[in-house]
């Protein structure tokens, strides 16, 4: 257990974690594989005040705001089309 | 590559009369997953496949899941909350065929409205995802709204933890 982490402390050293700046142009291709099983995070104490901060205190952040609403325009219209067509895809 | 219109896409939940064995993406452990374990998920309500369909052509032209999930907190007696309720982006892949057209950008809002839908009969605050620290992808999700959360480690690998506000 100790060795392991001693590993992963010294991969995280080697690694290059400076955040990628995204240039305008630039889409990634969107590809994420989370085995849900696996996937159990635990905030620390820092890491949940700034959170808890951010959910009761803070108003909502405007891109975040903004994205959602034209999400939830795009969800509708897409819903309201594959209704129309659930009959033509599925026989 | 195909050119997708998204006025041409439609969105349905995985099911057995989706052939999505058509899919393929560029990583095959997505491909896998959609190929021999989404459908049983799905079946199972242990997680739940999407598909964005091209009607010109029935072809499959991207794919995420969403499950149940939480994020523990430091216990904190000042809300009275120990954990956030949230839903977990675990998979999303776009088809080869359909890529560089920011086709992942329409999946995410297909992923979100949904999210808009559940949390109106659950509690649920927060989308979740990760990737590994320094990719593309976290910077694409952050210019999205996306908040980093904290830093995960396991399998050799560093991850990022990423959060969006369904408030």
């Amino acid at each position: 257990m100790e060795n392991n982490l001693d590993e992963l402390k010294s991969q995280e050293k080697k690694l290059d974690i400076k955040p990628h700046i995204l240039q305008t142009e630039e889409v990634p291709e969107l590809n994420i594989n989370i085995d849900e099983e696996n996937f159990n995070i635990e905030l620390d104490e820092s890491e949940s005040e700034n959170l808890i901060k951010r959910l009761f205190e803070e108003k909502p952040d405007k891109n975040v705001s903004d994205f959602k609403r034209k999400a939830l325009e795009s969800y509708k219209k897409t819903k309201e089309r594959s209704e129309k067509f659930k009959k033509k895809i599925f026989g | 590559m195909i050119k997708a219109d998204k006025e041409n896409l439609l969105l349905y939940e995985l099911n057995d009369r989706i052939d999505v064995r058509k899919f393929c993406c560029e990583d095959d452990e997505v491909n896998d997953y959609f190929h021999n374990k989404a459908l049983i998920n799905n079946k199972m309500f242990i997680s739940k496949a999407y598909v964005v369909i091209n009607k010109n052509n029935n072809d499959i032209v991207g794919i995420f899941t969403l499950s149940a999930s939480l994020l523990k907190l430091t216990e904190k007696e000042q809300y009275g909350i120990s954990r956030v309720p949230t839903i977990l982006l675990g998979r999303i892949g776009i088809d080869n065929k359909y890529r560089k057209q920011n086709l992942g950008r329409f999946l995410l809002e297909q992923a979100i409205g949904i999210c808009e839908e559940v949390k109106k009969l659950i509690g649920c605050r927060l989308l979740m995802t990760e990737s590994i620290s320094g990719s593309k992808i976290l910077a694409y999700f952050k210019n999205l709204g996306f908040k980093y959360e904290t830093t995960d480690k396991r399998s050799g690998k560093i991850f990022e933890v990423l959060s969006f506000d369904l408030f």
